[in-house]
């Protein structure tokens, strides 16, 4: 049953920090997120009287709306009593695919526990694993959902023994991970027991769900479900054990308020100092500290414009307040902060800290944005920093069917990449064509999917394309670049990034604005660069390439600096073999030749040259191509394991890992995304449609020597570039 | 023959070209006109294409940087114009064709034309010879000043020297800097440089259409400057030496209307 509240009676919920519960969902795709979500909406969500309406009991058609905004909402609050008090829970909305890994994290940020879905016939998967894995780094404590219980006794047939060796299985891959990831002083607490009631087992598509206290205060056994099935009364099921019951039960007593989680989290999540006002603020989820929220969601509203949805970490959000936006670098004015009931926002005039909130007004804002006090602007350190700017591999080319759907079509788009940061929207200026890139193909079929549940257009797309980066594998001799009017020169050598570097960028320990002190002594401690180098680093670009000045009493550089450093990043953007992005580089800066009259040592100048300097530098530098590779996993029966193992072997694909688990073959691999794109129906084919799978982006690798020609050859065609890769000597001139 | 000849148009319209700039252009196979550095407020092509009796190309600035050894090349066998507002060889790119020009042996000739630099003595009554390093001012870069500017207005300041700045013009961009925006960006780097030179009180002149008809000149303490109304660019700043003939005094006070207590400490100039 919806619940029916008045949104003070909430607000005043709110302010008792121990009634406040901020959980998500986390699972492996299909294993029953959405269904369990709907579940829990259905059961427990808020509607205020006023949504309501005048109707008090929800139609067909209503209930049909609501469940649809469980796909979009940002979050879902729900009122749950327990013990006979009442609760908020509020559900954060976390992606459905893990392909985009950084939105994970960024709502794991906002809450304090995750219900962990795994389908009880397929079991811990790759994306359990990683969830689970991303989870415990940000502190969220995982709890446990076995789903799909039916499924073992209709379609498998096993017998309540068979299925509590089922459960136990999962139940031990499941506390290994967290054995595995888990941080000491954390791990040992958060492994799961059902006795203790930190494992939820049900069916979220038959609405049935129980815990082990909950069996036992009920008087339930097992064999009663089953009978249930056998004798067809499972809708009853549904009424003496719901599952929403079982799971805001869980999570009501093993996930902490956030007074209790904001203090061992924020030590872990938020980079600042603990021992500052706002630090402690944080750490006491204290609603009379200085303003900190964390945005996990941004959703584009065809009438309030940006809704940015995200956690207060610290103080009280009221409407009109000014805050300052670290990561856009912005002053805005909030000009509403809601509430959420159910998936609905309701205006109010303020919000405490600890609990989820919707702001409207900050058009600046981004997933994964830092809010906080205007007076603290200068100290406050960001929850994130651009360090999950992704790196779109696939593209693909799309327009309206009809032409005059063009305007609303590119409207949606960029509504979509605002939500969405890891959706590219581009324009190809030369033909006018727009291309939308992502994360892998999967990731665009989903935001197709929902350009035409927004829109209804019907659109015609061009077939997904792999982006692939480029990168050299030597050291350059330093070359001089000089400006078109010939007055500037810089002298410019290129190399590739060791990997100790790479890794410091990929987990975001260096990137751009950092303290350039901090910096340097991470790059001279972890990566062991010389400290004048390490000292050097002007820029570091969203593609993972760093821009060294090891100059010394250059005349007038400094004036030039940024212009120098725009240089870096559009040559960076494209790369000079076939215009791909440039990954893994690093730019030295040896000397330079500045003209004395700022009007001769502009932009239009100073870009090329250093432009002209880096290319011929990659060019001499063994340049090369990487691609992307996706690891595999494939669960299979052992008769059809050669299917599997011959497909991946003909799409360049590498086996590492074969296990036995019982009756299936459990085999893990590396192929690389350009040989996925009708990868399912291979797979299904060879093996009579009886594999599992999954793919999640694993790495970036050089492409074989042999096919790069040719490779290039073809990219330069199809972006209308003459066929020939440019030589060095096209940078540097007579 | 060929031969590559630059030809300086001056500073006002196409009647600023001298007579023999013109009977060279028309005589030349092809002309090329460059107008990105600079505005000649009373330059009309048509007029220009009207005098000459001929068709004229106009370069932008990449296909001139870009283009310049093709434009080298051609000038081996035919007689090629290029055509630069004021004279030819105050803009950089030039001096560098001309160059490279004859380094691969082709012939070059210059014909020149009245530049900002030769009119400033006449506009404001400064000595010539008194002139120290110019320099042009240009918008920050991503909140980087042009600190330049204030280094080579110091230094000539120090030598007791006159400083033309020259307001930065990108025709192709749209940028014509005007002298209430100069202003403001001397006034901000004097607030974080704190070392004296673009002091409120600072006196300055501003020029405007310098060689135009309409053309303004105008002596006043450096944050009353920017109240006062130029009309449209090409604008030009020149800072006067603190040491002034009084006879550069007595021109200021007449010709650009200085204000008397700002020309006080000249020595010899009383009023
Ligand atoms: N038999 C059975 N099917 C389920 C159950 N929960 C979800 N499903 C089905 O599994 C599929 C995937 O579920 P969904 O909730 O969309 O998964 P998600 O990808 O994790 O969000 C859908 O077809 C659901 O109907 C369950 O408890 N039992």
């Amino acid at each position: 049953m919806v619940r029916f509240k008045q949104t003070e009676d909430i607000l005043k919920l709110m302010k008792n920090k121990e009634r406040i519960r901020n959980i998500g969902t986390l699972a492996h795709v299909d294993h029953g997120k959405t269904t369990l979500s709907d579940n829990l909406l259905m059961a427990a969500g808020l509607i205020s009287p006023k949504v309501a309406g005048k109707a008090l009991a929800l139609d067909y058609v209503e209930i049909e709306q609501l469940r649809q905004m469980t796909v979009k909402a940002a979050n879902i609050s729900l009122y749950h009593e327990w013990e006979g008090k009442g609760y908020v829970i509020n559900l954060v909305d976390t992606p459905g695919h893990v392909d985009f890994t950084g939105h994970v994290t960024r709502s794991l940020r906002v809450m304090d526990g995750a219900i962990v879905v795994v389908d009880a016939v397929e079991g811990v998967m790759t994306q359990t694993e990683t969830v689970v894995r991303q989870a415990l780094e940000e502190r969220v404590r995982p709890l446990l959902y076995i789903n799909k219980v039916d499924r073992l006794i209709r379609e498998l047939r096993l017998t309540p023994q068979e299925i509590q060796r089922r459960f136990i299985e999962i139940i031990r891959d499941f506390n290994n991970l967290i054995e595995l990831y888990g941080e000491p002083g954390f791990k040992e607490k958060w492994k799961v027991n059902p006795a203790n009631g930190t494992v939820a087992f049900g069916s979220a598509l038959h609405k049935w769900g129980f815990t082990v206290p909950i069996a036992q205060k009920g008087g339930f056994k097992f064999d009663y479900i089953i009978d249930a099935y056998q004798k067809g009364y499972v809708d009853e099921l549904a009424k003496e054990l719901p599952l929403y019951r079982a799971i805001l039960d869980m999570v009501i007593e093993h996930i902490p308020n956030p007074l209790e989680a904001q203090r061992y989290r924020i030590p872990k999540i938020w980079k600042g100092n603990l021992e500052s006002e706002l630090g402690k603020a944080m750490i006491e989820c204290d609603e009379e500290g200085p303003t900190v929220v964390c945005i996990s969601k941004i959703v584009v509203d065809p009438h309030a414009g940006v809704v940015a949805t995200g956690r207060i970490f610290s103080g009280t959000v009221y409407d009109g307040e000014e805050v300052y936006l670290l990561m856009a670098k912005r002053t805005a004015r909030i000009q509403q902060v809601s509430l959420y009931m159910g998936p609905y926002r309701e205006p109010v005039h303020a919000i405490p800290a600890g609990n989820i909130v919707a702001l409207l007004g900050l058009e600046e804002a981004r997933a994964g944005e830092t809010i906080v006090d205007l007076g603290h602007k200068d100290i406050a350190a960001p929850f994130e920093r651009l360090r999950y700017i992704s790196e779109p591999v696939v593209t693909m080319a799309i327009e309206p069917a009809r032409s005059q759907d063009l305007p609303k079509l590119v409207d949606t788009l960029r509504k979509m990449a605002i939500e969405d940061p890891t959706l590219h929207v581009t324009i190809n200026e030369e033909t006018g064509e727009y291309l939308i890139s992502g994360m892998g193909a999967l990731h665009l079929e989903i935001a197709l999917w929902d350009l035409k549940r927004r829109t209804g257009i019907e659109v015609k797309t061009s077939p997904p394309i792999v982006v692939y980066r480029e990168s050299i594998k030597m050291s350059s001799q330093v070359f001089e670049g000089k400006s078109p009017n010939k007055h500037n020169k810089l002298y410019i050598s290129v190399e590739p990034l060791d990997e100790e570097t790479m890794k410091l960028l990929e987990n975001g320990e260096i990137y751009d604005d950092q303290d350039w002190r901090e910096r340097a002594k991470i790059l001279r401690e972890k990566a062991g660069w010389d400290s004048d180098e390490a000292r050097g680093v002007w820029a570091i670009d969203e593609n993972k390439n760093i821009f060294v000045n090891k100059t010394s009493g250059v005349q007038h550089l400094r004036e030039v600096r940024e212009t120098i450093i725009i240089g870096f990043r559009d040559a960076m953007r494209e790369g000079p073999l076939a215009q791909e992005p440039v990954r893994g580089v690093k730019v030295i800066l040896h000397d330079a030749i500045i003209h004395e009259d700022p009007a001769h040592r502009g932009p239009a100048q100073i870009i090329p040259a250093t432009r002209r300097a880096i290319y011929a530098g990659m060019l001499t530098a063994r340049p090369i191509l990487l691609e992307p590779i996706l690891r595999i996993d494939v669960k299979v029966p052992q008769e059809q394991l050669g299917g599997v193992l011959s497909v991946l072997t003909k799409r360049r694909g590498k086996i590492d890992q074969i296990e036995q688990h019982g009756l299936l073959m459990y085999v893990r691999g590396e192929i690389p995304v350009s040989e996925t794109f009708n990868l399912a129906d291979a797979l299904r084919s060879a093996t009579a449609g009886r594999a599992f799978w999954s793919t999640q982006f694993l790495k970036w690798a050089p492409v074989p020597e042999s096919m790069l020609m040719d490779l290039i050859k073809q990219i330069r065609r199809r972006k209308g570039l003459p066929e020939e890769v440019p030589r060095p000597e096209d940078f540097l001139g007579p | 023959m060929g031969e590559l000849i630059f030809i300086g148009m001056g500073l006002y319209s196409e009647k600023s070209i001298t007579l023999e700039g013109i009977e060279v252009a028309m005589e030349c196979d092809e002309v090329y006109v460059e107008l990105y550095t600079s505005v000649m407020p009373g330059l009309r092509l048509d007029s220009l294409e009207k005098l000459l009796r001929r068709k004229i190309r106009v370069l932008t600035r990449k296909e001139l940087e870009d283009g310049m050894y093709e434009i080298i090349d051609k000038a081996r066998k035919r007689r090629i114009a290029l055509m630069v507002p004021g004279d030819p060889f105050m803009a950089t790119t030039h001096q560098i064709i001309r160059v490279e020009a004859e380094k691969r042996g082709v012939k070059t000739r210059i014909i020149n034309g009245v530049s900002i630099f030769t009119a400033i003595p006449g506009l404001t009554g400064l000595h010539s010879y008194k002139f120290g390093r110019s320099v042009t001012l240009v918008h920050p870069v991503d909140g980087v000043k042009p600190y330049t500017v204030y280094e080579v207005v110091k230094s000539n300041l120090k030598m007791g020297l006159h400083s033309i700045i020259l307001l930065d013009i990108k025709v192709e961009e749209g940028i014509f800097m005007t002298i209430p925006e100069a202003v403001r960006i001397l006034q901000d780097m004097e607030e974080e440089l704190q070392e004296g030179i673009f002091t409120p009180n600072r006196l300055v002149i501003g020029i405007a259409r310098a060689g135009a008809p309409d053309f303004v000149v105008k002596a006043d303490a450096l944050s009353k400057l920017k109240h006062y109304d130029f009309g449209p660019p090409p604008h030009t700043l020149v800072v006067p030496s603190e040491k002034l003939h009084f006879t550069e005094a007595e021109a200021l006070y007449v010709l650009a209307k200085a204000p008397q207590e700002l020309l006080r400490g000249v020595k010899g100039w009383r009023r």
